[in-house]
């Protein structure tokens, strides 16, 4: 029954359905938070502009997220990206960012930092470019 | 076209067989001296040539009549105010379309160095500042720029539109009356034919890409024909050397920009601010991929320019240039400031780390302290990175 | 284009009166287009550049009353220097008194930064000069974890708490708090506030009431101009406790120092005037009036 997976997936967090692998996301939780994500397009590539949809599965407190910052870092070169993307509000605690990227082989840190007002919640992905 | 890229990688590789004759033979590296991560970071820098399909943001590009328009226009002197130069001036298609000096000299002597035109569908941004976020509106630029053309939309479209000829071509090409059309939209025309002339000229096929796809064969015989010295230059650029980490892919480029320690002082008192100049330069542009000169309604291309961010390392930073057919284009860095490339890898070896930040800056240069012989092997493999260059049509 | 959709983005979110609101608005487009452009210096609100370096290569392609020129002509107040070598700072100082704060660098030249710390010698060279010359303080250094409990940067702060001058730290935060371990009433000026995310240097700057911070090359507290709602908020709420800088570390980037006043100058207009002048000299003015004893 499709819609019992739903209720299940809504009662599983506190804020919003939190999509899997069947739609392409990928979770990503620490102690204190969960989200999902895909990127568009759904492989990375050096010097190839993409997106992420990022969903706010579970976070400390009750409210909602009022703005996500995605980011990307080479921590061995010590530099980031040259372009900063912008987030784009779908639904509640349903965030698509556009204009990221890497433009080196190697491995990236990606940083998602979701604020609630002044209290930021930062989850981390490390991603290894092929050359 | 396609015979022609066929028959300039068939005398690009008959070059490279006579040229490696004398060096090659028992001494020439086995494959297997190459590790996995070598190998497939070889393997990243090709295979050649790439795809370079049409501009997207140029409804001309690749339309044969604007094609032999721009030809025309790349060498005609009425672009230029006082008629004395046209592009072909310091991008001599005899030079591999540079102009072989450290700077160029327009009107006056301009700050950069002539950039070897080639492989142009593969740049995301144009002139070492990145300026220009298209072929069309950088070619714009000089004939703009009081140092160079020092000319005017007005003053184009007057003394191009007096020419029968031209006439007749641009009204073949873009289905208007030219001295009719507005003068911006003119210049903006002339460029988009002048840029798909210059989408012709591709670098064909050289030692190093037969080298390359060998490997990727497993042909032995092949591979053996590259000089022993290129492939242990080869080694330290996608090794040691980390030259790979910008200089990267088939084109060996990133495309994007960075402060490798080159001085750039310009005189006294004036520097080339490289990309920081390039970014407030393309902001200010109406011609950029933002503006309304671009021909592609949903502007898929125009990321790059909206996500554009400006950034205080930017201050110095200039682009990543191609190492194709590198040995034709000396000198070298933007400001032309080392005339060989053997003085390149002298600066690699012995980089001012001081310069460079490294604590919270670069840290991907380090001075790398190359024996004379390792010297000689990386510019040894640079120089594989050559053929001739051809237009296709 | 670039810049007016996150400005128009940031006005709809803000809880403000629409009218102030569009007003902001223009004002921050009017602002942005003119400093896209080059080196328009509106020089309306003094700044005093907490970070400029005057080193060795500098000295001949920019010699001290060019470099005194450069900085007039940012609409610099003062500017705090430190150089490898120190001599560099010395000759700017007697070019003009009036603008310059001397901060002793403890390079003796560059390539110091990764090994000062565990050089005995720069003790005594140190102290040599804090004998010989007046400075406002010690840096800007290097030093990072552990090695700020090492004996040559012990004796910094020793040094620093002896003669009542500020430390200007180029560290991470565990670094600034073995400092202060050290002496709870160090001065410490935490150079490019440590690089951290506004969270964590809002944490520092509660934790240790005589911590200031500046703001020397990065960006990402205000993107192309426009502050982040978390910096905003930091400043409001530590408006005693920011400065600027630019940090010229190669020659070529005194020329830089104008157009990073011009950066400073927009997004300082985001905020309220008296916490706008505070972070552009105020804070700067009153701890070198307050180590210099003036
Ligand atoms: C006075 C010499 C001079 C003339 C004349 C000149 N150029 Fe250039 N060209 C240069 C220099 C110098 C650069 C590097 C510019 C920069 O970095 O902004 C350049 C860069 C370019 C590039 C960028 C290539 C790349 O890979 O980024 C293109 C394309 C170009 N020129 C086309 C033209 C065209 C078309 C004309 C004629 C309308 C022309 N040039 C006339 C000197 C010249
Ligand atoms: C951090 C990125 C980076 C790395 C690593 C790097 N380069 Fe470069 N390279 C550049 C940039 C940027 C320039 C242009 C600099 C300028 O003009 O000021 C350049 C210029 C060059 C040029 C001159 C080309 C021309 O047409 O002017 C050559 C040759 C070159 N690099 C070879 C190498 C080799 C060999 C290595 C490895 C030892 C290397 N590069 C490593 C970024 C890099
Ligand atoms: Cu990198
Ligand atoms: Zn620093």
């Amino acid at each position: 029954m499709p819609w019992t997976a739903a209720l299940s997936a809504l009662a599983a967090s506190n804020s919003a359905a939190c999509p899997g692998p069947e739609q392409g996301f990928v979770r990503l939780a620490s102690a204190e938070a969960e989200i999902a994500y895909r990127w568009t397009p759904d492989e990375l590539k050096i010097g190839q502009f993409f997106g992420v949809e990022m969903v706010a599965c579970r976070l400390p407190g009750g409210e909602a997220v009022d703005t996500i910052v995605v980011d990307a870092q080479m921590p061995a070169h010590g530099h980031g990206m040259n372009y900063r993307p912008r987030s784009t509000r779908l639904a509640p605690d349903r965030y698509l960012v556009s204009g990221l990227m890497l433009h080196m082989a190697g491995h990236w840190r990606v940083t998602f930092d979701l604020f609630q007002g002044t209290k930021r919640t930062r989850l981390t992905h490390d991603v290894t470019l092929k050359p | 076209m396609k015979r022609l890229t066929a028959i300039a990688a068939c005398l690009a590789v008959a070059g490279a067989a006579v040229a490696i004759a004398g060096s090659q033979g028992r001494n020439a590296v086995e494959p297997a001296a190459f590790s996995a991560d070598e190998r497939e970071a070889i393997l990243s820098h090709g295979p050649w040539p790439p795809p370079m399909p049409p501009d997207p943001s140029n409804r001309v590009s690749g339309n044969s009549d604007a094609i032999a328009l721009g030809r025309w226009l790349f060498s005609d002197k009425r672009l230029s105010a006082d008629g004395a130069r046209s592009c072909a001036t310091c991008h001599d298609p005899a030079k591999a379309f540079t102009d072989g000096r450290d700077r160029s000299i327009g009107l006056v002597r301009v700050d950069r160095n002539a950039i070897a035109l080639a492989n142009l569908r593969l740049n995301r941004w144009y002139g070492w500042a990145g300026a220009a976020d298209s072929l069309w509106a950088q070619s714009i630029r000089p004939i703009l720029d009081p140092k160079e053309f020092a000319a005017t939309p007005e003053l184009v479209r007057a003394r191009l539109a007096a020419d029968a000829a031209i006439r007749a071509a641009y009204a073949r090409v873009f289905a208007a009356e030219m001295s009719r059309d507005p003068p911006e939209r003119v210049l903006v025309n002339l460029a988009k034919a002048l840029a798909a002339y210059q989408e012709t000229i591709v670098t064909a096929r050289t030692p190093f890409d037969d080298f390359r796809d060998a490997l990727a064969r497993g042909d032995t015989a092949t591979l053996a024909h590259y000089p022993l010295a290129a492939q242990k230059g080869l080694k330290i650029f996608v090794g040691k050397g980390r030259c790979t980490a910008c200089h990267l892919g088939p084109n060996f480029t990133s495309g994007e920009f960075e402060d490798v320690g080159v001085p750039y002082f310009v005189e006294a008192h004036r520097v080339d601010a490289g990309r920081f100049a390039g970014i407030a330069e393309l902001r200010r542009s109406s011609f950029s991929l933002a503006g309304p000169h671009n021909d592609d309604a949903v502007r898929a291309d125009a990321a790059p320019t909206r996500h554009v961010e400006q950034l205080h390392r930017n201050w110095g930073e200039f682009r990543v240039p191609s190492l194709r057919n590198v040995a034709a284009t000396a000198p070298y860095m933007h400001n032309g400031s080392l005339a060989t490339l053997e003085d390149v890898v002298r600066h690699y070896s012995q980089v001012d780390e001081e310069r460079l930040h490294g604590t919270e800056g670069q840290r991907l240069l380090r001075p790398l302290h190359l024996t004379r012989e390792e010297a000689s092997d990386l510019v040894a493999f640079l120089k594989t990175l050559s053929s001739a260059v051809v237009s296709q049509r | 284009m670039h810049v007016t959709v996150p400005i128009a983005y940031h006005a709809r979110h803000r809880p403000q009166p629409g009218v102030n609101a569009m007003r902001r608005v223009i004002l921050a487009v009017l602002i942005a287009t003119l400093s896209a452009g080059f080196a328009v210096a509106d020089t309306s609100r003094p700044i005093i550049d907490v970070h400029i370096h005057y080193s060795h290569d500098a000295w001949s392609m920019l010699p001290p009353p060019e470099a005194v020129k450069v900085l007039r002509q940012a609409g610099l107040k003062k500017a705090f220097v430190s150089s490898s070598s120190d001599d560099g700072t010395q000759m700017l100082y007697r070019a003009a008194p009036d603008l310059i704060v001397p901060v002793l660098r403890p390079y003796r030249r560059r390539g110091e930064t990764g090994t000062w710390v565990k050089d005995p010698t720069v003790i005594q060279h140190v102290e040599g000069r804090l004998k010989a010359n007046t400075y406002a303080g010690i840096g800007e250094f290097h030093v990072f974890g552990a090695d700020a409990d090492l004996p040559v940067m012990r004796r910094m702060v020793e040094l620093a708490r002896e003669r009542k001058i500020f430390l200007h730290a180029h560290s991470d935060a565990d670094a600034v708090a073995r400092i202060f371990v050290q002496d709870p009433d160090a001065l410490v000026l935490w150079a490019h506030s440590g690089f951290d995310q506004a969270d964590k240097v809002r944490a520092m700057l509660a934790k240790h009431k005589t911590l200031w911070a500046d703001l020397a090359f990065r960006s990402d507290h205000a993107p192309s101009g426009k502050l982040r709602p978390e910096w905003r908020q930091l400043f409001l709420d530590y408006p005693d406790r920011f400065m600027v800088g630019t940090d010229t570390f190669t020659p070529e980037r005194w020329h830089y120092v104008v157009e990073h006043a011009s950066y400073s100058r927009q997004w300082l207009a985001d905020l309220p005037t008296d916490v706008a002048d505070k972070i552009a000299f105020g804070n700067a003015e009153r701890l070198a009036a307050a180590v210099l004893g003036k």
